[in-house]
């Protein structure tokens, strides 16, 4: 199990959608969560490794939250819990559609592995090769500006 | 035997005579080595420092795969190209990364078998991604990549 997934234990009772509107929907907004600033470069910039797949039972998937009818307030309080275990907060998202994906030859499914995290989704499509991973991350990379990188709002 | 023996003018070579397989074949590579080759910029030694600092990190030396063969590449490479970012990876690959204007990228990934993995992403519509040999020279579609992206 990716250490991503096995962090899930956030204790939030904050749940935002109930409606029966899925997270990840077509042409739809998701993010992708950075843990580690060492992903962003010095101009503001996601770094390929920002988006660097993890092997999961034989296949490389790339998580990521669905942001369909979820409020920033909810997805700040995601990307702050998802991986408390770990003692890790996000240190900011990266805003793609899943039409961005889709451009590069990936795609996007829901994946609601665990009860406080619904909105949950993985990237899914990537080669078992490592010189074609390495292109993809480079193309979802190469398709992000500046603007798409938010960092979470200051405490207090 | 110490760890830091592989570039006579970036580390110390050992006092004791070297003992083992590996630390003979990195002798021998040393002997076969010219000069020139060993001489290394401030940019290598800061990669060099940055490799080590890793393979620490990860609970290796700098003479265990892939490391060492990292090691080896980046001592292959042009001493005035500008440094890679190294890092690491999950799957037991050291990779680089150059990153140039109006987001160039081209990545090689080093296996411990000498497998790289290079993706090289000029624009959209130009781009190349192949797999290679590492043994002691950098393959020549890789510095050519490297030359335009930066």
């Amino acid at each position: 199990m990716t250490a991503f997934k096995k962090s899930f234990e956030t204790k939030s009772s904050i749940v935002v959608n109930e409606t029966t509107q899925p997270f990840v929907i077509a042409n739809g907004p998701i993010a992708r969560f950075v843990f580690d600033k060492t992903e962003i470069d010095k101009d503001g910039l996601p770094k390929r490794k920002a988006f660097k797949p993890e092997l999961y039972e034989e296949r490389h998937e790339l998580s990521i939250c669905g942001l369909n009818n979820v409020a920033a307030e909810r997805m700040w309080h995601l990307g702050k819990t998802v991986r408390e275990a770990e003692g890790k907060s996000a240190y900011a998202s990266i805003s793609l559609t899943t039409t961005l994906v889709s451009q590069v030859g990936l795609y996007t499914i829901e994946a609601p592995v665990h009860p406080h995290f619904l909105e949950h989704g993985v990237v899914l499509g990537w080669s078992d090769d490592k010189d074609v991973r390495l292109l993809l991350q480079a193309d979802l990379a190469a398709q992000c500006s500046r603007s798409d990188v938010r960092y979470p709002p200051a405490v207090g | 035997m110490s760890a830091y023996v592989l570039n006579r003018n970036h580390w110390e070579m050992p006092n004791s005579p070297a003992a083992g397989g590996v630390a003979m074949n990195i002798v021998k590579l040393l002997a076969k080595l010219p000069e020139a080759s060993v001489s290394s910029s401030a940019g290598q030694s800061r990669s060099y420092d940055q490799l080590q600092s890793l393979a620490n990190a990860n609970g290796m030396t700098i003479l265990d795969m892939p490391f060492m063969l990292a090691y080896n590449f980046i001592n292959a490479l042009p001493v005035n190209l500008r440094n890679p970012e190294i890092d690491y990876e999950d799957d037991g690959e050291v990779t680089f990364d150059w990153v140039g204007p109006r987001r160039k990228m081209m990545i090689v990934s080093l296996s411990k078998t000498g497998k790289l993995s290079f993706a090289c992403r000029i624009s959209d519509i130009d781009k190349q991604h192949g797999t290679k040999l590492f043994i002691d020279s950098v393959p020549q579609v890789v510095l050519d990549c490297i030359q335009k992206v930066i």
